[in-house]
């Protein structure tokens, strides 16, 4: 599973528009569409690099998750809009829609190898960025808490 | 007389609960996660001054109970229909109800302010449209389709589009909706391909899953489950996984028609 850096910024690029378009399909102000986009751009740019190290998808989908979910905490924080704003925008490219598709297409042709291959990946991929999301979210609002209680 | 009292007085119960409501649903309609609702309705209420506010969401249901500073106490409830995510009246009624918390305004104000947030969206059907086009076009390329590939997305999109206008949109139900869909989706795919627009079946069609798939719904209901809202949690899991399950069975449906046309 490793890319050439041409494919990978290819990606990367495509990530970026992609999750503009989702940003205007789901109809956020003008000014959190740039920022959705870039969101998706380095949430995937940060998943290439993970699966280059360490080959897992299940790691990559974690940090990756992770990255998104830090990167809309920041900018809720500093801009005060709610963080579904610029979270649903930027996981978009790691959603597993192509296991998905491939997992269902096995399935009609009967193959079993790829339907077990493909569905393991898709469980995983999932997986991967609910527990992600799913860490992230418990540390920044602890922190947040204790920032209340001191004020 | 001091300040609370002051604020006891000019805001009758009734009406504050109407406003807390209103608010709330614009927030869960729009794309909100439930414990947010509920935190913003209780600091709506401790900003009007309410004592012992109770508030109970799920996705389909809001639940409010509070009392006045004479022990009068009413409970509202308000039933949520269908939502779509709209991130704009999300952001706008959020920044509302601090600004309410801060300084309480009068109430008819805060409903003439919610009233202009529902009907002043930007939600164009243009808009949408061009930007579910962007994000088939790029992520049928980004699966590793070529040009032609995005094109033939892009142009199932507008199909789509209009079937969803004019056709699907009466039958307000998301399963039934999202099974025509993908049924629709797999038919135009596999035809585009046999006349000659798109080379790859496999990513014209990933392309367009990725504006059908429930992922935010299902990490936000894991989430959720996690951090011990179990009601809510279950009913969005059964969703997001039946809009799965009907996604596969709208494709199923769909090569097995076509197959028997074309192969």
């Amino acid at each position: 599973m490793t890319n050439t850096f041409a494919e990978s910024f290819f990606q990367v690029i495509l990530a970026f528009i992609g999750s503009i378009g989702f940003a205007l399909a789901l109809n956020a102000k003008k000014s959190r569409i740039l920022t959705g986009g870039i969101g998706g751009g380095i949430s995937w740019g940060i998943y290439l690099l993970c699966l280059n190290l360490t080959e897992s998808v299940f790691t990559s989908s974690i940090v990756s998750a992770s990255a998104s979910y830090l990167y809309s905490a920041f900018f809720s924080r500093i801009q005060k809009a709610p963080i579904n704003v610029f979270f649903a925008p930027s996981i978009i490219p790691m959603l597993p829609g192509g296991g998905l598709y491939y997992t269902i297409y096995s399935l009609i042709e009967d193959n079993n190898g790829n339907f077990y291959h493909y569905g393991k990946e898709t469980l995983h991929i999932t997986l991967g960025l609910v527990i992600g999301f799913i860490i992230c979210s418990v540390i920044w609002n602890f922190f947040i808490s204790l920032q209340r209680r001191h004020i | 007389m001091d300040t609370n009292e002051k604020i006891a007085e000019i805001f009758k119960i009734e009406d504050v609960l109407k406003i807390v409501l209103e608010t709330a649903s614009l927030l869960l309609k729009n794309g909100a996660d439930v414990r947010r609702v509920e935190d913003t309705m209780i600091r709506i209420c401790n900003a009007y001054k309410l004592r012992n506010p109770e508030v109970f969401s799920i996705t389909s249901l809001i639940i409010i109970t509070a009392s006045d500073m004479n022990g009068k106490t009413l409970t509202q409830t308000k039933r949520i229909y269908n939502s779509t995510t709209d991130l704009t009246i999300l952001e706008r009624t959020n920044a509302l109800s601090r600004e309410i918390c801060k300084n309480p305004e009068s109430l008819d104000y805060v409903m003439k302010r919610l009233l202009e947030i529902k009907s002043k969206s930007l939600k164009t059907n243009r808009r949408i449209c061009i930007g579910n086009m962007i994000a088939a076009g790029s992520f049928s390329m980004f699966f590793g389709g070529n040009f032609k590939d995005a094109f033939a997305a892009v142009i199932i999109t507008l199909i789509l589009f209009f079937g969803n206008i004019y056709v699907l949109k009466p039958a307000s139900n998301r399963i039934l909706y999202t099974f025509s869909v993908s049924v629709l989706m797999g038919i135009s795919a596999i035809f585009l391909v046999n006349i000659g627009i798109g080379v790859h079946i496999d990513k014209i069609m990933i392309g367009d899953i990725m504006l059908l798939i429930p992922g935010m719904a299902l990490i936000n209901s894991i989430t959720d489950m996690f951090c011990g809202d179990f009601v809510t949690g279950t009913i969005k899991v059964t969703s997001s996984l039946l809009t799965a399950l009907s996604i596969a069975g709208g494709y199923l449906f769909a090569f097995a028609f076509m197959g028997g046309l074309f192969k």
